[in-house]
């Protein structure tokens, strides 16, 4: 059994294919990105570095401005991973498990795909002739006299950057919730109501505690991307709402790569800690899952 | 299998809950369909800038060749190079990785080196491409970086496609073959290869496009390569009179990206 599996394994050049793939991989990606955090330390001089010690990077990052940059960053970062979640959950669970397999479904989810092979830029442009001074929100304002100046707030605004930023980032949330909704046995959902749970308590305490790593992975895989764009921000905001993405632009330009280092090591940083946190309760899950039962038992 | 007719799993849905449940999802989704819609409706429009979709024209498709505005084509030629070249090394390369992690001892660990990269943000890999490559190991970018980065884009999802077949495929196959005398490169050419084709070809499809239409990672990693979505960023982020030339091109890639998209998944989704 052992013979054949090893052959199935495939040949001995096929294993050193892959290994050195594996191992160009780690180098030459993930350790670049790792490596940020140690170059946020060293010392630079012009486009390169002095093997030196030197905190000037974050002494360069840690200013007012660029502290306002990314508490903004993560205040807007955070409200819109929250409303994506509060659409993507009802909408995710009744594709799920409210509505029956046929076209509908089938075309929803086709829907929620094809905007990850789109280009960004071209699909959030448009934003700026619905939402400008000239543009059709405000002419139709003028025209029903609602509003007889144009109503400036609407774009290069946090309005505007809030809502480029909800439509492309929807998916992202939607999936990791569809499927883990749809990984829950219809049966579990029978027996709650069979035990006369009303819909909220079935919500509570059988769908919610099984989709769990669903709900972690969506806001891993909407929140961590969402705070590196540079495009709702830059067509949308207009110089106004600053993000993190247009420090970095300031920074390269100003050849200031230390600084750009400690400033992207902020952004692995948070994606590090959305890991373990994410693993952290993927794990407690797993060790409460006996208190499940017992709870249930009382 | 559920029957078909039988009711889906009540008591979660109340009729309202159903109504509350579809109008987040509608609400949504025409935050992400409206601009895509009104892009094309307004490449059409002789003022697209004001947002209404009337007079139309075809003024802008028609002067998209006209001499200085012409100058897209040249971005275009190097876009779909570049895309060509990661969509065959991205697919081979997780074809190769795909096919091996159903017998992987510790597959788990060999999937999150791959997948992590998914969920890191666009610029992030192009700020590290630069700093690593060109600040610390002092190599210029140029092509090379900006194959780097979409092939980093692009790998975990041909991978995921791959996987879908593998996941799949039935290896008895391959015993069945080697009882019948079939030579390894026979097993993988007329047993393995045939029946993972759906994954391969979505693969090929996605990660071109994947290419083909990024930018977050190109920004930084492109030396004094101009791709076209660099191209269309530029002159979009600019106020020029180009405009309108963009939405019209932006309208067309738009369009082909979503057929291709569609075409790619017909293909992993069809029914053996």
């Amino acid at each position: 059994m052992s013979a054949i599996r090893k052959g199935q394994a495939g040949t001995g050049v096929e294993q050193a294919a892959i290994g050195t793939i594996t191992v160009l991989w780690v180098l030459g990606v993930l350790l670049p990105i790792l490596s940020l955090l140690v170059i946020s330390f060293i010392q630079g001089k012009g486009l390169g570095f002095v093997w030196a010690f030197s905190t000037k990077a974050y002494a360069d990052i840690l200013v007012d401005f660029r502290i306002e940059i990314v508490l903004r960053t993560l205040r807007i970062v955070a409200a819109v991973t929250f409303i994506e979640l509060l659409l993507a959950f009802p909408f995710a669970l009744w594709l799920a498990k409210g509505l029956k397999p046929g076209w509908l479904k089938s075309t929803l989810l086709i829907l929620l795909v094809v905007p990850f092979f789109l280009s960004p830029a071209a699909r959030t442009i448009v934003w700026r002739s619905i939402l400008g001074s000239e543009g059709l929100v405000n002419i139709f304002l003028a025209q029903t006299g609602i509003s007889p100046e144009p109503v400036s707030w609407l774009l290069f605004s946090e309005f505007s950057v809030h809502l480029g930023l909800i439509g492309p980032y929807f998916p992202s949330m939607v999936w990791p919730l569809f499927i883990s909704f749809s990984l829950i046995d219809d049966e579990l959902i029978k027996a709650s109501r069979d035990l006369g749970a009303d819909a909220f308590t079935t919500l509570r305490h059988v769908v919610v505690p099984l989709a769990l790593p669903g709900i972690a992975a969506g806001l891993v895989f909407t929140a961590i991307p969402m705070l590196g764009d540079n495009v709702a921000s830059t067509l949308l905001g207009g110089g106004n709402v600053a993000l993190i993405a247009e420090s970095f632009d300031d920074l390269i330009r100003a050849m200031n790569y230390p600084g750009a280092a400690a400033l992207a090591s902020l952004l692995v940083l948070a994606m590090l800690l959305a890991f373990l946190v994410a693993r952290l309760v993927l794990a407690r899950r797993q060790a409460g899952e006996g208190g499940i039962f017992a709870e249930m038992q009382a | 299998m559920r029957k078909p007719n039988s009711l889906p799993p009540a008591g979660l849905f109340t009729r309202n809950g159903v109504r509350f449940a579809v109008a987040c999802g509608v609400f949504a989704m025409i935050l992400l369909y409206l601009p895509i819609v009104g892009l094309i409706l307004l490449s059409f429009s002789a003022q697209p800038l004001t947002g209404i979709p009337w007079p139309l024209t075809i003024e802008w498709y028609t002067s998209l060749f006209e001499g200085e505005n012409a100058r897209w084509l040249k971005p275009l030629a190097t876009s779909v190079g570049i895309g060509l070249l990661v969509s065959f090394s991205a697919t081979a390369a997780a074809l190769l990785i795909g096919r091996a992690v159903p017998l992987a001892r510790r597959s788990g660990s060999l999937l999150a080196t791959y997948l992590s990269v998914i969920v890191m943000p666009g610029i992030l890999i192009g700020i590290a491409i630069l700093i690593f490559y060109r600040g610390l190991i002092g190599i210029r970018t140029g092509f090379w970086s900006v194959f780097l980065a979409h092939f980093i884009w692009a790998l975990p999802f041909a991978l995921l496609c791959i996987l879908i077949v593998v996941v799949r495929f039935d290896r008895r196959l391959l015993d069945a073959a080697r009882d019948l005398g079939a030579g390894r490169l026979r097993r993988f050419l007329d047993v393995e290869l045939p029946l993972l084709m759906p994954g391969i070809s979505a693969s090929l499809f996605f990660s071109f496009l994947l290419s083909f239409n990024e930018l977050p990672r190109t920004l930084y990693a492109r030396g004094g390569i101009i791709t076209l979505p660099y191209y269309l960023w530029t002159a979009s982020s600019s106020h020029s009179t180009q405009v309108s030339l963009i939405y019209a091109l932006s309208a067309v890639i738009t369009v082909a990206s979503f057929l291709l998209t569609l075409a790619a998944m017909r293909l992993l989704t069809r029914k053996e």
